[in-house]
């Protein structure tokens, strides 16, 4: 009886195809990380009163409306609260945020701005007491 | 797997057999590259994706909560439920909660839940280690004064002097179980003015994010940082195994610029200063730390008392103790009841001082940033 190779050109030819497949996901996902962490790749989140209101890629300029009460503007890959009729602005004079999990908030009318993404700030602060 | 094929072997013939081999051979190598594709794919999809952070706002204030582990989504629910829970209980200003009813009693003697309970006896032990300089009576002159609102008026000295008449800590009996004589847990609240009402802004706050803090360590959380208001928090380790590090904001700047850095395993970094809840009148700052022996704005020569240590609840208190009794009165306080904890205090010109009543450690700088490290690692 003819011995059966174990392993025919179909099969080498499949191995190929996986190990292949394999070798573009690793790469494509190593690229999509480092490219995350880079420095224009967060997404700003908008919520009012717990609610989520819209979200925006912080790598294109804009400027949003937020209802009748707040106006929101993205510019150099930085969020920042650009107007605001509650008494005490204090949400206008928030430094603009660009890194992960940092925050505006808009206590009088609710509203919160939110970074998220895969992205250090620069100094490593975790969490900033005040 | 491995039976169920012997035992189909057992009955097929040489031929059948060899086939059979080949196809095995096949189906390992398949299922060996299927296995490497998802290793390759899913380690990455993992990298730095290993946690999740969330805000919401209660307790008039923005809650952030970081953690780092698997089942991040659910931890956070979890604790969002809980923030909950407890604004029902210790929010001042909701109608419907708990400490609101007692502020608003009909009787003099309330029962009262365990969780108010620990944050009244927090608030009482906090009046007499301050010497009566806390109180936490002083909620119908922190309403006179009206700091939420951002209106920013003065009030009247004569409508201050008549508020301060209901601050009286000493009129307030706390009955905890063991006296109480009745089944339930709770306690009984005993307030002799009928019109004195209980403000928890000093000590709430710490006792949340220990409660959250307890939650989390009970689900085996890996790691996590709770900012409540200002308020840092930090539990077990960060997925990289490095320290922690907590900016302390520096005083009337805008939130971001750091004055010191203090890298740390668990603990909590909680500060209270005079640029919170304040406003100015011809050039005099008014805030919302407020003496009860005068019913104004504590004057101490210092910005901001920063405590860190691992009780939340007693640090909260604390830097609010500090505000008012001043760098000396506190360093000397810490170091006579010997609590665990360390202190940063930033005075009006700017100086940072950082004390460790434990080892006497200490450190001064005029303005420039300061890295403290308290891990014990």
């Amino acid at each position: 009886m003819k011995k059966t190779n174990p392993l025919t050109v179909a099969d080498i030819v499949m191995i190929a195809a996986i190990a292949v497949t394999a070798v573009c996901l690793f790469v494509f996902f190593a690229v999509k990380d480092v490219s995350s962490s880079g420095t224009q790749d967060g997404i700003l989140t908008i919520t009012v009163d717990g609610e989520s209101y819209a979200s925006y890629p912080l790598n294109e300029d804009k400027v949003i409306e937020i209802g009748d009460t707040n106006v929101c503007e993205i510019h150099d890959g930085r969020a920042y609260m650009k107007s605001a009729d509650c008494p005490d602005q204090s949400c206008v004079h928030s430094l603009p945020i660009d890194s992960d999990g940092e925050v505006i908030v808009c206590l009088p009318n609710k509203v919160v701005l939110e970074v998220s993404e895969e992205k250090k700030s620069d100094d490593g602060i975790d969490s900033v007491a005040y | 797997m491995k039976n169920v094929l012997n035992a189909g072997c057992a009955k097929k013939t040489a031929r059948e057999n060899a086939l059979f081999k080949n196809r095995i051979s096949k189906t390992i190598i398949l299922l060996s590259a299927a296995a490497c594709t998802m290793l390759t794919g899913c380690g990455s999809l993992n990298t730095g994706k290993d946690g999740a952070s969330r805000t919401g706002l209660y307790f008039d204030t923005t809650v952030t909560i970081q953690i780092y582990d698997e089942n991040a989504e659910e931890l956070l629910d979890g604790c969002f439920d809980l923030c909950d829970e407890l604004e029902d209980i210790l929010s001042a200003q909701e109608s419907s909660s708990e400490l609101y009813k007692v502020n608003h009693r009909k009787t003099s003697k309330v029962e009262i839940s365990d969780d108010l309970a620990d944050c009244i006896a927090m608030g009482l032990e906090a009046g007499e280690i301050s010497d009566g300089e806390f109180d936490i009576t002083i909620f119908p002159v922190s309403e006179l004064w009206d700091f939420r609102s951002g209106e920013g008026r003065v009030p009247a000295e004569a409508g201050i002097k008549e508020a301060l008449r209901h601050v009286d800590r000493t009129g307030i009996r706390l009955i905890r179980d063991e006296e109480k004589n009745t089944e339930d847990t709770g306690a009984i609240l005993e307030i002799n003015d009928d019109e004195a009402m209980i403000d928890l802004g000093a000590v709430a706050k710490g006792y949340i994010s220990e409660r959250i803090k307890e939650y989390l360590k009970d689900e085996g959380c890996k790691g996590a940082v709770i900012n409540l208001g200002g308020n840092v928090s930090t539990l077990g380790v960060k997925p990289d195994g490095s320290d922690y590090k907590v900016g302390v904001q520096k005083p009337f700047t805008d939130r971001g610029e750091i004055e010191t850095v203090i890298s740390m395993g668990e603990g909590c970094v909680i500060s209270s200063g005079t640029y919170e809840r304040c406003f100015s009148v011809d050039g005099v700052l008014y805030h919302h730390i407020l003496s009860a022996k005068t019913g104004y704005p504590a004057d101490t020569g210092l910005t901001q008392v920063t405590i860190i240590g691992d009780d939340d609840m007693l640090c909260d208190t604390l830097s609010t103790v500090g505000v008012l009794l001043g760098k000396d009165r506190m360093e000397a306080l810490t170091e006579d009841k010997g609590y665990k904890v360390k202190l940063l205090f930033t005075d009006d010109k700017g100086n940072i001082t950082f004390f460790d009543p434990d080892s006497g450690e200490r450190i001064v700088t005029e303005g420039e940033t300061l890295k403290v490290s308290i891990s014990d690692r």
